[in-house]
Formats: C-alpha cells, structure tokens, sequence
C-alpha cells in the first residue's frame, strides 16, 4: 500500500517536472510563441468561418430541398389509389397530396373561362421530401412505377445548388489544407529550434537513463497547447462572426443554426491538437532520436 | 559483469571494431587506451547502448544488451553513470542543480535528492561549492561536479570516456584518483585516455586497442602502446 502511495507521489513529481519544462520551453521561445498564436488563429478562424458558412449553406439547402415539390402525373388508365399507395411505400416523404383531375378542372374552370370541353387533366400527386438528398433516388424511383406517366421537379435549381455546395467545399477544404500545412511547418521548425537549443539537457537525460516519454512530452505538449490556445481564441473570433452574421440574416428572414456554432467549436479545438501537435510530433520524431 | 563476445562494429564504410572479446568483473578499475580513432569510443558507446554492435554480443550483467528495447534501455542506463570529456554541465545552474537534474526528472522526492545530491558531492570534494555555476567553477572542478552526477544515482558502472581530456595535468590525477575512490566503494569504472603518465602510474588493468582490435590486455599494466 505504502508502496503504491509511493510510486504514485513519484508519478505525480515526474507529471509536475514534464509540465515545468513545458513551461520553460515556452520560456525560450519567447516571441516567437505569440507568433505562432496570432498566425495559427487567424488560420483557424478562417477555417471556422468557412466551416460554419459550409454547414450553414447545407442546412439551408436542405431546408430548401423540403420545400422543393415534385409533380406526379399519373396515367389515365392506371389506378390512382393504387399509384398513391405505392408511392407512399417510398421512404423519407414529408407530405403528400393527392389531387383528383376533377378537383384541379373545377378549380381551374373556376379561375380561367374556360370553354366546356371534356377534361384534359390527369390525376396529380403533389409531394415533399425530407430533404433535398432525397429528390433525385425518389425521382429515379418514381419514374419506373408503371402508373406514373411523367413528373416535373425544379431540376435546374436542385443542379445548381449542390454544385455551389460541393464548390464551396472543396474550395474550402483545399485552402484550409494548405494553411493547415503551414501551421504544421511553423510548428515544426520552432519545436526543432527548440530541441536544438535543450541538446545539452536531453543527451544529459539520455544518457543518465531518463525515460523516452519523459524527454518528448514536453515538445509534445508545447504543440498541442499553441492549437488549443489558438482555437479557442479561433472560436471567439467565430462566435463573432456567426453573431454578426445572424444580424444579417434577421433582415432576410434567415437565421444561423445553433448547433452549427457548437460542432465548429469542437472541430477547430480538434484541429488545433491535430496540427499544433502534429507539428510537433514530426519534429520531435525527425529531430529528436531517444 | 561486462562481457563482449566477439564484437564487432562497423559504421558505414569503416570497421570500428574488429572481433573484440574481453570481460570485465564487477568492481574492476579498467583503463582503455590506443591511438586516436582505435575503437575505445565505440567500446564505451556499445556498453551503454548508443550503439548496437553489428556482430557479436555486448553483455552487460548476463543480458544482451542489443536485445533491449526503446523502453529497457533507460533502465540499463539507470544502473551506470557516464563522465563526459567536456563535462556537459547545465550553464547558469549551480552544481546543486546539476547533479539533481537528472533525479527531478526521475520524480526522487525532494529531500532524498537533497541527501544524494549533497553525499555526492562530498565524496567528489565539492561540499562548499554546492551553489557555485559552471562558469565559476575551474575545468577539475566542473568534471567533478559531472562525476557527482553519474555517481548520485548509486550507479554499478561508471563509464568515463577521456575525462581528463580537458584538463590539466593537476586536476587529470586529482580526477582520476577520484575515479579509483569510487572504484574502491564496489563501483565498477571504465575510464578510456590518452594520459601514458596516468595510466603508467595508477597500475590498473589496462586493455589497449588499435584499428578496432586488441593488442594488450594486461592486469596491472602500463602503456607500452607508441601511438
Ligand atoms: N558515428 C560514426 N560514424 C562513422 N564512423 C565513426 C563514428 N564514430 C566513430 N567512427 C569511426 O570508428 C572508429 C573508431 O572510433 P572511436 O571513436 O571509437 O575511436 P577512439 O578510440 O575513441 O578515438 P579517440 O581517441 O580519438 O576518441 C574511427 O575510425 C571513427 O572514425
Ligand atoms: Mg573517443
């Protein structure tokens, strides 16, 4: 018992020392880490503005995709009971109507003056999806149902508002990647500099049989925490920027979705390690033989 | 006990070590001697494990050292002390701080490092200068202080490659004379020169090397190399 209370205060001692030189490693890197702070929040705010905009553009996508209809033209001679209830098998439908062609002649008898002829329209099944996702597979599906004579749908503007998404994206993810990799650089080079200037401390404790892990948390840590620190001040400057944006859209009647802040937040935390870390591994890795 | 089995080593195109066989007991005093670039270097480096040999086997207490892995062999090296000829003291730390370095990072609680820090530099002479920097200290006084480091541990092996390489010939014989105190307390010392006058005068066991290979080993030798 006494044992294991000991090895315990001893593991505590070594976390202690690891956190100090941490912090003397922060010591000597002086300017350099406010440098490092300043480029590597600026990144990660762009990159959470364009994620948040990302996000915020599929969500309205899809909240225009369900508002999308989709005209279902059944055949004269078909049973459109039967058609309806097929159709409504389909999965993802968020409503469906069913207007007989009597209805929509009278209602049109009743709008234009018509002349008294015998009426030309078919049975029409209005319906709405979920989401936008679901349009096409649905349209696929409803094209081979033999009662269904043809349909019409908004396909010019479902086409071009998937492709400004993917657009946005890739255009989005791509600059990111290539900031990113600029963080990584930068924090690959200050932790080299780093490990060069304590050459003398880690021979010493290689030497006099530190462990491994002893030696490379330190520079380990130092990256992680330069991404922490600058996502969090990444997030505040998001948090503005959805603030602002949210007064913009309040004229149009829009508004930003909560969530979409709140999974931002976590993803650029998360980048943060990945690259201030990572930056950091790779030098310690490549630089650093224990 | 140290034992090499028919070492061999070899860097890229140059053989550092050529069919190399001896064996050390516990508690011997060892000199290693010969010319620049004849192996002695290598010899210390495969014993703790810098190197791994590219032929033959290192033993060091029954176990093959080349066997250990990444995580084993900081064990190994908890159990020796190594002197370096440019003393690799911390500037700007006194000599306290630098023989407890390494115990603080092994997570020794403060009071025990204060008792083997301060027993350590007493056995190498330096109690009053337990506050005094590197940059305050003379060169005999700075390898002392390195010596307290590898020794604060309770090592069963010290290691010292040309430790008196640096030095005068005064403080060479005051450090050497050290070496054989410790080695006198059980401790095993390997220590590799260039010093003939020492090494003639201390009458240890004395293996010369030359090209990589044995020429001499003898108990209670003197230098008879002509480099
Ligand atoms: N890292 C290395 N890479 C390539 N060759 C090396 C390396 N280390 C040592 N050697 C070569 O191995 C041979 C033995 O070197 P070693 O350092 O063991 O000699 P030494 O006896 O210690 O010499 P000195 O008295 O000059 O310290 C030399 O020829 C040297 O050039
Ligand atoms: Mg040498």
């Amino acid at each position: 018992m006494s044992d294991l209370v000991g090895s315990l205060t001893t593991e505590l001692r070594i976390t202690g020392r690891i956190f100090r030189e941490t912090g003397m490693g922060l010591k000597r890197t002086g300017l350099m880490n406010i440098i490092i702070v300043v480029i590597m929040a600026s990144i990660l705010s762009i990159f959470g503005a364009l994620l948040a905009v990302i996000i915020e553009m599929g969500v309205l996508v899809q909240n225009l995709g369900s508002e999308v209809e989709i005209s279902v033209y059944i055949k004269d001679e078909a049973n459109t009971q039967q058609v309806r209830d097929e159709i409504m098998k389909l999965p993802h439908i968020k409503k469906l109507t069913l207007i007989s062609k009597e209805k929509a002649w009278a209602e049109m008898q009743k709008e234009y003056p018509l002349p008294d002829v015998e009426n030309p329209l078919p049975d029409t099944i209005h319906m709405q999806m979920t989401s936008e996702k679901h349009i096409l597979t649905t349209v696929e599906k409803l094209k081979s149902l033999p009662g269904v004579e043809t349909l019409q749908y908004p396909k010019e503007v479902l086409d071009k508002i998937s492709k400004i998404t993917q657009g946005a994206s890739i255009v989005g993810m791509s600059v990111s990647f290539i900031l990113a990799m600029l963080t990584m650089f930068i924090i690959n080079n200050t932790i080299h500099l780093l490990i060069q200037n304590k050459r003398r401390e880690i021979e010493i404790l290689r030497m006099m049989g530190v462990g491994n892990w002893y030696i490379r948390l330190p520079f380990l840590l130092q990256g992680a925490l330069y991404g922490v620190v600058s996502a969090l001040v990444a997030c505040g400057a998001v948090y503005f920027a959805v603030e602002f944006l949210n007064q913009v859209f309040i004229t149009f009647q829009l508004q930003t979705n909560e969530s979409t802040s709140n999974i931002v937040y976590i993803i650029l935390v998360l980048m943060g390690l990945l690259v201030g870390g990572g930056g950091a591994a790779i030098a310690v890795r490549k630089y650093l033989q224990v | 006990m140290i034992q090499f089995v028919d070492t061999s080593m070899r860097y890229d195109n140059c053989v550092a070590l050529h069919n190399v066989d001896f064996e050390i007991e516990m508690g011997e005093f060892v000199f290693f001697v010969g010319p620049s670039g004849a192996g002695k270097s290598t010899i210390m480096k495969l014993i703790y494990r810098e190197e791994k040999a590219t032929s033959g086997k290192v033993l060091v207490g029954r176990i093959d050292v080349a066997k250990l892995s990444g995580h084993e062999v900081p064990k190994l090296r908890r159990r020796m002390g190594i002197v370096f000829q440019d003393f690799k003291l911390l500037p700007g730390q006194s000599a306290f701080d630098n023989v407890a370095y390494v115990l603080r990072a092994l997570g020794v609680s403060p009071t025990e490092i204060r008792k083997r820090v301060l027993g350590a530099l007493k056995v190498v002479g330096l109690i009053e200068k337990v506050d005094a920097t590197p940059e305050e200290l003379s060169g005999g006084e700075q390898q002392r202080v390195g010596i307290a480091r590898a020794i604060v541990n309770g090592p069963a092996i010290v290691i010292a490659d040309e430790p008196t390489g640096n030095l005068d010939p005064d403080s060479s014989l005051e450090i050497m004379n050290l070496l054989q105190q410790i080695n006198r307390r059980g401790t095993t010392v390997l220590v590799s020169t260039h010093n003939h006058q020492i090494v003639n005068q201390m009458r240890k066991r004395v293996i010369a090397l030359k090209s990589g290979e044995i020429v001499s080993d003898i108990p209670d030798g003197a230098y008879f190399i002509n480099e």
